[in-house]
């Protein structure tokens, strides 16, 4: 079943709400608004209330968790999966969630979020192997096609859209053409697999991209390309003491706030228009950040 | 109270288990197919429950808070109206079926049943620096979730039952940060080495499409190194897999893998390395016209051995003559008649054609993704023998119930 609604925002709730389900219970404490230290680099932060989104607490044998699945679309567009509420919320407008470009849209199951350049919204629900399109028109969501797709099986892939192909990364970082979105939701042609659009390596701490060095920090553990941008986990594994990302065109770096109440399993995205994104769960909020180089 | 069950419950299992069997029980977690009715929307010992899932065929097995059960349990249970899947929010259940993280890793380490914070009792912490395959990352109280490898780029994978999720599932996505504060762990009664994957023991594809992440390093077979097809030197260790097929029809095998490590498919009609119908380094297709066929997932070797993970995917489209017609292709499903959309190709300007070879659009109506079913065979007479798949979970089902 698919239900559609507006995405309504309650009244002067946009930075402190909180609601029974209370991000208070964090793992440990806020560290803020999330805008964090730039340079050269223009950041941007929505600040979506916890009133608007569920969060599930931490229980015994059971992680917190809450909106997961940023994808990052065309003129500010976002979109989120909120697993508590089995609801996709977002606005296809850049910072002003409760404004009239907000919306909602309930749906089963979601693994994957992703716009295209036009301003449709991708879904991938890899349980029942059905890609999904969304078009969105001010407050209402309405679904305009859904293409099964035998190949989506459990590979851990992450939803992309380049140009008008819509692409899984798979866990090997390789690129699983799936559909093509030109003139509607249709299969896309061709081989099945290709390499990443950049080679990513991180050995012993240096970070390199298509075998040039980049300038991360030496104790790099792990870095991935989204886009342009280079996001890079630091530290020791079991314990990340900074994530930065750095744009692959001019190397300015940012970064990021460590979000205190959940870790979102997929809170990483870059957008059509070259911006970096993530999600940054504090007490006072869900912190939705954005870079624009 | 749930402490004491699960302490009562639990039993240590006694023989070894191989990582690759470890490996094999987790996939089997995450391609397992199953069919949900409006009976598994809500549960019996709970009014105020309701399933996050509602009716259709979907893969994975769903979370559930405090759950811990086979495949097979699994499925009897949701065919005799149980809920599928819970959270924490719900409470612990006694009428919701599915696994919860340390119900999954007790299931694919075949220990019985044993919680995050017991999972020490049974397993030796690691170094990171030695973590391998079929270890966990456990943090006590919290979550736990099975290791496979760390990617090239420096990513961790691994496999999960994530109330985020809702399912178990491939997470290759979140990063480091995601398992701050946990601590590696080894089961004391892991070994390593197979005996699967072999020319006397090959891997059954159960259904299509299928999917093996598997690992050539360490592999039970080196004894094929150069095909009929190809001059490549193949001389690394192999998986070998073997699948009945209802008839002649076009066999589609795509293998993954990561910066460093070379696995090539090859599509044979024997297991023999002179009966080569395809091969290549990334996507293989071969039209096969006999009952079975045999597909090996072989390591590349060059200036060194490139053995290592990868993640195949194998396909079968029947010949039309062949094709029992339980494909389906379609456009939409399930929109609600008060949507405002028009449902139609036109409109949405997806596939709505016939199967056609090598396209993307065909799902089968059980939604097999390498799991063998009743509704799999039914479907689209695409099951094959899956008796090792079967034996596994007929052999976890006989050992293992449902403890809270």
């Amino acid at each position: 079943m698919v239900h559609f609604r507006s995405f309504v925002i309650p009244s002067g709730a946009l930075l402190v709400a909180l609601t029974l389900a209370s991000p208070a219970r964090a793992e440990s404490p806020g560290v803020g608004l999330g805008a964090p230290p730039s340079t050269g680099l223009s950041v941007s932060d929505v600040a979506i209330p916890w009133s608007a989104v569920g969060f599930s607490p931490a229980a015994t044998d059971s992680a917190a968790y809450g909106p997961d699945l940023l994808g990052l679309g065309p003129n500010g567009a976002w979109a989120l999966w909120d697993p508590v509420n089995t609801q996709i919320i977002g606005s296809v407008r850049a910072d002003t969630p409760a404004a009239a470009g907000g919306f909602a849209a309930e749906v089963d199951h979601a693994d994957g979020l992703a716009w295209t350049t036009d301003g449709e919204l991708i879904v991938m629900d890899e349980s029942a192997r059905m890609l999904t399109e969304w078009r969105v028109t001010g407050s209402v969501a309405e679904r305009v096609a859904s293409l099964p797709m035998s190949r989506l099986c459990p590979v851990g892939v992450r939803l992309v859209v380049d140009g008008d192909e819509v692409d899984g990364i798979d866990a090997f970082g390789n690129v699983r053409p799936l559909a093509d979105v030109s003139h509607g939701l249709q299969p896309v042609a061709g081989p099945h697999l290709r390499p990443p659009a950049h080679d990513v390596r991180v050995l012993n701490g240096v970070v390199t991209v298509d075998g040039a060095v980049v300038a991360a920090p030496s104790d790099a553990l792990a870095g991935r390309a989204y886009g342009e941008w280079l996001y890079v986990e630091a530290g020791v594994r079991g314990s990340v003491q900074r994530r930065v990302a750095i744009s692959l065109g001019s190397g300015r770096q940012v970064v990021l706030a460590v979000g205190s109440v959940y870790r979102p399993a997929a809170g990483i995205a870059s957008g059509p228009d070259g911006t970096f994104g993530y999600l940054s769960p504090s007490t006072d909020a869900l912190h939705l950040v954005r870079v624009s180089p | 109270m749930i402490a004491v069950a699960l302490l009562l419950a639990s039993a240590q299992r006694a023989s070894a288990v191989p990582r690759e069997e470890v490996l094999d029980n987790a996939m089997l977690y995450g391609i397992h197919t199953w069919t949900m009715s409006s009976s598994n929307e809500t549960a019996s010992c709970d009014s105020a429950y309701t399933s996050d899932y509602s009716p259709g065929t979907y893969t994975g097995l769903p979370y559930d808070w405090g759950g811990y059960m086979s495949t097979a349990e699994y499925d009897s249970e949701i065919a005799s109206g149980y809920g599928a899947g819970s959270h924490s929010s719900d409470g612990i259940l006694s009428c919701t079926a599915g696994v919860d993280c340390s119900g999954f890793i007790s299931e694919v380490w075949e220990t019985g049943h044993y919680t995050t914070s017991t999972i020490p009792d049974i397993a030796t912490s690691e170094e990171w620096s030695v973590i391998e395959r079929g270890d966990v990352v456990d943090n006590t109280g919290s979550h736990v979730v099975l290791f496979t490898h760390i990617s090239q780029d420096g990513w961790p994978v691994f496999w999960e039952a994530s109330g985020s999720a809702d399912k178990v599932h491939l997470n290759s996505s979140s990063g480091w940060s995601y398992l701050n504060g946990y601590v590696p762990y080894r089961y004391n009664s892991i070994e390593d080495g197979t005996s699967t994957g072999t020319t006397t023991n090959p891997k059954p594809i159960t259904s299509f499409p299928y999917t093996d992440y598997g690992w050539t390093a360490g592999a039970a077979s080196d004894s094929f190194d150069v095909y009929n097809c190809s001059s490549a030197d193949e001389s690394g260790p192999e998986v070998i897999y073997h699948a009945t097929i209802p008839g002649p029809g076009t066999v589609d095998a795509v293998v993954s893998d990561g910066t460093d490590v070379d696995i090539d498919v090859y599509i044979l009609t024997a297991a023999d390395d002179n009966t080569c119908l395809a091969r290549n380094d990334t996507e293989a297709t071969a039209h096969v016209t006999g009952t079975d066929f045999w597909l090996v997932a072989d390591t590349y070797v060059g200036s060194q051995e490139y053995s290592g993970p990868y993640v195949l995917t194998v396909d079968f489209t029947p010949d039309a003559s062949t094709d029992t017609g339980g494909d389906t292709a379609t456009t939409d499903t399930g929109r609600p008649a008060d949507s405002g959309v028009v449902d139609s190709p036109a409109d949405s300007g997806a596939f709505a054609g016939p199967d056609v070879p090598g396209t993307e659009v065909r799902m089968d109506a059980a939604g097999g993704c390498g799991c063998a079913s009743a509704g799999d065979v039914d479907a689209g007479a695409l099951a094959v023998l899956g008796l090792f798949a079967l034996a596994a979970r007929s052999r976890r089902a006989s050992a293992g119930s449902r403890h809270r």
